[in-house]
């Protein structure tokens, strides 16, 4: 049996946000790490410096982010809610939670998102608004004290999602045992098979308003 | 529930909405216009590489972070190149194995985002040939061919 457990456009949205992203990632950490002027392999076919290309794609980036909150205010608006919500059996999963990356066993939950999925959402989307903020300023102001500023969140940020963008897309690739499959629910049309892992127990609700 | 979403959109969009709108305020160009210049080496000297970069504006020159504009030199390609030497300070070493003969280098001033901050100069430099280890140095004088 299988669980479709995001709608097509959800799905267009995220692989939109995460090639731009990945892009941003790469060309971000090549300025960073001082390659500034050497074209990288991207930017050699594309015959553009690094800084531009990081910059357009940024912009890019900040209309993808931006369209749902115009397109899709329900989608938004819904998934706050379950990424903003909290239920008394959340502290009792996170607590089972490195033992069920191994098992599986993971502890029921209420929701469309488990407990790690909704700090993990926060802790994207916060730094990904911090990001498309910070760089959008750096854009406008150009120098001076505020660029300053701007430029020291921008890296701060990078470092910090750089290691979430990881732990995200290790348990979203499916690689530790108690996530095998989960990579599905993106991908491949979206549908998982519940007689895995992704299981739903009698009693479990969906959530409302989808 | 819902409201908290809301709140929290409403949120990053006004942080986002006066992030442009100080950056408006606060724009660039604070009314004189920049310039940029190179005082050594001189337009068309004999240099041998390693050769240093003297370069002087009315701003100060420094790293990114400083928040202070900087200068990229292009040797031999237009400045919209990927391909170009950080200035970071108002002297720099240009260590690029350039091929003995005439050169043409852009020194644009930019801003700390890399972006182009408007003024340039060209200037050429005659690069003498040096610093090959095997014996025949000497430049081929009736090299006319593209360079390698
Ligand atoms: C996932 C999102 C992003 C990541 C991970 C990222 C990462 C980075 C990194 C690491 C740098 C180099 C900083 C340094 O050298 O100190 C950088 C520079 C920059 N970013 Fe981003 N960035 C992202 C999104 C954006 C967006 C949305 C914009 C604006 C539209 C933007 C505009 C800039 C600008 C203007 C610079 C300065 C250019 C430069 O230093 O060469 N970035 N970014
Ligand atoms: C660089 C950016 C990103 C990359 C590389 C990335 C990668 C992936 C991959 C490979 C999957 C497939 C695994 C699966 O379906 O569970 C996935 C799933 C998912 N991603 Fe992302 N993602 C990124 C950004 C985001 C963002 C911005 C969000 C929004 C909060 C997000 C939320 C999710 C969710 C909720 C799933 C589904 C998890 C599940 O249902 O089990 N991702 N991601």
């Amino acid at each position: 049996m299988k669980l479709e457990r995001y709608s097509r456009s959800a799905r267009r949205l995220h692989t939109a946000v995460y090639l731009l992203t990945l892009f941003l990632l790469a060309t971000g950490w090549w300025l960073l790490v001082g390659r500034e002027g050497e074209p990288s392999p991207v930017a050699r076919l594309l015959g553009l410096p690094d800084a531009a290309l990081h910059v357009w794609v940024g912009w890019g980036l900040a209309i993808a982010a931006l369209l749902p909150l115009v397109l899709a205010r329900r989608g938004v608006a819904a998934f706050m809610r379950e990424t903003l919500r909290r239920d008394p059996g959340d502290l009792g999963w996170l607590l089972r939670w490195p033992l069920a990356i191994v098992t599986g066993r993971f502890a029921r939950h209420e929701g469309h998102f488990d407990p790690g999925q909704r700090i993990a959402n926060v802790a994207i989307v916060g730094l990904l608004v911090a990001l498309i903020a910070s760089g959008i300023g750096l854009v406008l102001v150009h120098f001076g004290p505020v660029f300053v500023v701007l430029a020291a969140v921008h890296r701060l940020a990078t470092f910090a999602f750089t290691v979430v963008i990881a732990g995200h897309i290790l348990v979203a690739a499916g690689i530790l045992p108690g996530y095998r499959g989960a990579w599905r629910s993106m991908h491949l049309g979206g549908r998982v098979r519940i007689d895995q892992r992704l299981k739903r127990r009698p009693g479990d609700r969906e959530a409302s308003s989808r | 529930m819902v409201l908290a979403g809301l709140k929290l959109r409403g949120w990053a969009l006004g942080a986002a909405l006066s992030m442009i709108l100080a950056a408006c305020t606060s724009g660039p160009s604070g009314g004189g216009a920049l310039t940029v210049g190179v005082s050594s080496p001189k337009d068309g000297a004999q240099v041998s590489i390693p050769f240093s970069v003297t370069v002087t504006s009315n701003v100060a020159i420094g790293p990114p972070e400083s928040g202070n504009h900087h200068v990229h030199l292009y040797f031999d390609v237009g400045k919209d190149s990927g391909d170009y030497q950080l200035v970071y300070s108002n002297t720099v070493q240009v260590t690029r194995q350039l091929t003995p003969g005439k050169h043409t280098i852009i020194a644009s001033l930019r801003n700390p985002d890399h972006s182009d901050a408007g003024p340039s100069v060209t200037f050429t430099v005659n690069v003498t040939g040096s610093g090959s280890e095997s014996g025949s140095a000497a430049p081929s004088p009736t090299s006319s061919g593209p360079n390698y």
